[in-house]
């Protein structure tokens, strides 16, 4: 799946607050967290997203 | 949520307890520091480039603020880190440097303003800066069961 992203968003800032994986929404994030834990958050996310595609794909294989 | 880590430097005889800006704060800077038009920041590579880009200008702010930012970026820069700054005067408390406070607290103090802002940039680009030019870990984490 393809997700578009408007380019006038910063989107780390959007990817974790879409994530699900944080309980903080868009305004918090962006009012109570720094940029370096947004990065942070980013890659957390990252490697969650690849763990679960890895999985996905050896269900599929099995 | 984590309790932001603040730094304090002494400046002209005054010490100054600076914590990070805020993710939102902190892009309105990057922009006004870099005359970015809008946060086109599309992914962390993207931030990775304006985040050295910004790194560079605040370690050379000091010479770049006067030939490169105007009156007007200049004072909206000064006035995101007074929102994060306190100054301890050696009083019982501290002077918060928010609402125009720093304009009068820096009178007549102009070098001592510059390395303020400077000190104020790398308590928030530092970290920034730090984990980007890290090099991005391999996922550690086991696909799920199921």
């Amino acid at each position: 799946m393809i997700v578009r992203v408007p380019g006038r968003l910063c989107w780390p800032v959007h990817r974790v607050a879409t994530s699900g994986h944080y309980p903080d929404g868009l305004a918090v994030i962006e009012e109570r967290w720094t940029l370096a834990m947004v990065v942070d958050a980013c890659d957390v996310c990252d490697a969650i997203d690849e763990a679960r595609a890895e999985a996905i794909k050896r269900a599929g294989e099995g | 949520m984590r309790t932001l880590e603040s730094q304090s430097r002494e400046i002209g005889g005054v010490k100054y307890i600076v914590t990070p800006l805020t993710t939102r704060a902190a892009l309105r800077v990057m922009c006004r520091v870099l005359k970015i038009a809008a946060p086109a920041f599309g992914d962390v590579a993207a931030l990775r480039d304006a985040a050295a880009a910004a790194g560079g200008a605040i370690g050379t702010l000091l010479s770049g603020l006067v030939s490169d930012l105007d009156d007007a970026a200049l004072v909206e820069v000064c006035e995101a880190f007074a929102e994060v700054c306190e100054a301890d005067l050696g009083g019982a408390k501290t002077l918060p440097m928010r609402n125009r406070q720093w304009e009068e607290h820096f009178r007549g103090r102009l070098f001592d303003l510059f390395e303020w802002v400077v000190f104020c940039g790398e308590v928030t680009f530092g970290p920034l800066l730090a984990r980007l030019q890290a090099k991005a870990p391999e996922p550690a984490a086991a696909p799920a069961a199921g």
